[in-house]
């Protein structure tokens, strides 16, 4: 008996809304689900566009460029996130969303060229996002033993969402399809150079 | 393929959207002076009608034009006005901005007025010059507060559906009244700008 797959989305988008809606206090960059340091990791990830569009990003641009890519950055993207975490949470040194911004763009762009890049550049550019943006939450997470789970948490997140964006756009063969792709690559580039400027402006203070 | 492709893409795009549109309320970092996000940026393109009717009439042009401009138009615009509101957020000036939107919307309607089919090359360059301007202009009119990743996001897909908007219906190009109908929509255009650009000079 073949399922029906609209019902396996509808049933992660009712899960993902309830997983919202039932967040209650907030910590400094931190959600807190009441579930525990893991969940409350998984959710922060699930919950913050910076983290949450470049791993989109990355999945589609692996996609794109065929399976073996997706088997090589499906393990190197949280790897190299849980290694940038732990190296945040020792050092905790905060950036701004410079980073953010520039990974957008970055991704974005690798998606609206469609460029064929060597697997070995695209695992670089998986690792390097992934270890800026694991630095970046690992520098907000608190000082004791819940901070490791709550790592462990968007480490997992991460895992997931990339594996599912990813198997979920590898099919899509039709050239309506990955023109439609790279478009929407262009736009998350033309964010994340918003981004990167009012980051910029920011930080330095300038004045339109 | 191409229907299953469809419905994936769609439920991909809500998904994300979903994703996106939902944080702000359960976000926990939120800085006081910030705006709401995602629909503050989303209103900001469409809150004049100067930027409105330039993007349309992009989509317009690019339907007019065929592939690979419907698509390539669409791509440079946001992408380019990415980069004019980048400008205009480092407080770099660019003269004449308001002129510039002006004569956007008149060029660009003039030209599917008049069904100009020029090398696709040129056709982005003139799009992308114009894009500069529109971008620079909401850089620059960003509040201050003003700010993230959801405001840019918001700021761009606005952009987007403006320009799809125009694509759709300048699908009607596949008709003889179709044509007609979108040189008389890139004539109201021209027109529009025309009151705009007197409006600048004044």
């Amino acid at each position: 008996m073949k399922r029906d797959p609209r019902g396996g989305m509808w049933t992660s988008a009712s899960s993902f809304l309830i997983l919202v809606l039932s967040a209650r206090g907030a910590q400094a960059h931190l959600v807190t689900t009441g579930l525990g340091p893991f969940y409350d990791g998984a959710a922060h990830f699930a919950l913050t566009p910076e983290d949450f569009l470049p791993v989109a990003g990355l999945a589609v641009l692996a996609a794109l460029r065929g399976p073996t890519y997706g088997r090589w950055m499906l393990f190197t993207l949280p790897a190299s996130w849980l290694s940038g975490g732990v190296v945040g949470w020792l050092m905790r040194r905060d950036f701004n969303d410079l980073f953010s911004g520039t990974c957008m763009l970055l991704v974005g762009g690798l998606i609206a060229a469609d460029a064929p890049l060597p697997l070995w550049a695209g695992t670089a550019i998986a690792t390097s996002v992934g270890a800026g943006l694991g630095y970046l939450d690992g520098a907000a997470l608190p000082r004791d033993e819940t901070g490791v789970l709550v790592l462990l948490g968007i480490g997992t997140s991460v895992f997931a969402a990339f594996a599912l964006i990813a198997a979920f756009v590898l099919p899509m063969r039709s050239r309506l399809a990955r023109l439609a792709l790279r478009v929407s690559g262009s736009w998350m580039a033309a964010a994340g150079l918003l981004l990167l400027g009012w980051s910029i402006r920011t930080s330095f203070h300038l004045t339109a | 393929m191409m229907k299953c492709d469809g419905h994936k893409l769609a439920y991909l795009g809500c998904g994300i959207g979903a994703a996106l549109l939902l944080s702000p309320p359960a976000q926990a970092h939120i800085v006081q002076g910030e705006a709401a996000g995602f629909l503050s940026g989303f209103q900001h393109p469409i809150s004049g009608w100067d930027h409105i009717i330039a993007m349309v009439s992009v989509g317009l042009w690019g339907a007019q034009l065929g592939a690979p401009a419907i698509w390539l138009l669409p791509i440079t615009f946001p992408v380019v006005m990415a980069v004019g509101g980048f400008l205009g957020l480092m407080g770099v000036p660019l003269p004449a901005v308001e002129i510039g939107i002006a004569m956007s919307a008149l060029l660009l309607g003039a030209a599917v007025m008049i069904q100009w089919r020029p090398p696709l090359l040129a056709a982005a360059a003139l799009v992308g010059v114009f894009a500069l301007f529109h971008g620079h202009a909401h850089g620059a009119e960003l509040p201050p507060g003003e700010s993230g990743l959801l405001y840019s996001i918001g700021f761009v897909v606005a952009t987007g559906c403006l320009h799809l908007t125009g694509v759709a219906v300048g699908t009607v190009h596949q008709w003889s009244w179709g044509r007609r109908a979108l040189q008389g929509a890139g004539a109201c255009v021209a027109m529009g700008g025309v009151y705009f650009l007197t409006q600048a000079l004044a």
